[in-house]
């Protein structure tokens, strides 16, 4: 895997090679791969907040004669502050929630509506079987699935969502593998 | 009959204007608690996977607290 050249593919969901640190890494431990949810998986929020953001445009006109001037300036105010707030949430939602692969473990790091962290990790010579799955038409136009990683025994086994490139994951994952 | 006059009749002029007062005040508060957990757990995400970006998100989320201060301060002194 010496190969791989650094890059940063899909708006930073398929990085190789990245310039990150994660909490648990080891001296040595070099990051092969840091995946996250494909950018187009993340289109209905980004849609939400447009519809939004009209909404609040159209209830301008329909209060404007009805509100104070002060009243007018701190609804829309609360509005704007409003739809920051969910974009800046589910912004936070898919960048930190990734997986990594590095030269030692499979990483699955999910905080679970931002407040919930939850960490599964486990060694490379644990894994026994790498799955990538991927059906529908957006996610084969846009080459999106999912990908299992099954291990041994009781070790718990590790799932990434939606990311890019999932053959292209399982290959590498596959090389890895002592 | 339109909106204005509907809410007017049944409410007063002055009750609707302190319902949002105090609607405007509960809601700043929730919106100010709300944004100082998402910055307490941006610096645990930021903690948990460094990058380049680390600073800016920190800094984003710090702006959500002063958007936060910023509604308080209008919804108490102004509306």
């Amino acid at each position: 895997m010496h190969n791989l050249k650094s890059s940063h593919s899909l708006f930073h969901s398929f990085c190789i090679k990245p310039n990150y640190r994660f909490e648990t890494q080891h001296a040595n431990e070099q990051i092969i791969l840091v995946l996250r949810a494909h950018p187009i998986t993340q289109l209905p929020w980004i849609i939400n907040s447009i519809v939004l953001f009209v909404v609040l445009i159209f209830l301008n006109f329909v209060f404007f004669n009805f509100l104070l001037p002060a009243q007018t300036f701190f609804a829309n105010f609360f509005g704007l502050a409003f739809i920051f707030a969910y974009i800046w949430f589910n912004f936070l939602s898919w960048f930190f929630n990734v997986g990594i692969i590095t030269n030692e473990r499979i990483i699955d790091i999910d905080f679970h509506a931002v407040i919930y962290k939850e960490v599964t990790e486990t060694q490379l010579s644990k894994v026994e079987d790498v799955t990538a799955k991927s059906g529908g038409f957006f996610a084969s136009i846009f080459n999106f699935g999912n990908v299992f990683v099954q291990t041994a025994g009781t070790e718990i086994n590790i799932e990434f969502y939606n990311i890019p490139k999932p053959a292209e994951v399982t290959k590498i994952i596959n090389s890895l593998i002592p | 009959m339109d909106f204005s006059q509907f809410i007017n009749q049944f409410l007063g002029r002055e009750i609707f204007t302190l319902f949002f007062k105090v609607f405007s005040v509960v809601f700043s508060l929730l919106y100010l608690i709300y944004s100082l957990v998402i910055y307490k757990q941006t610096q645990v995400m930021t903690r948990t996977l460094e990058s380049q970006e680390t600073t800016l998100i920190q800094l984003i989320s710090l702006i959500q607290i002063i958007i936060g201060l910023a509604l308080l301060f209008v919804s108490l002194l102004i509306v």
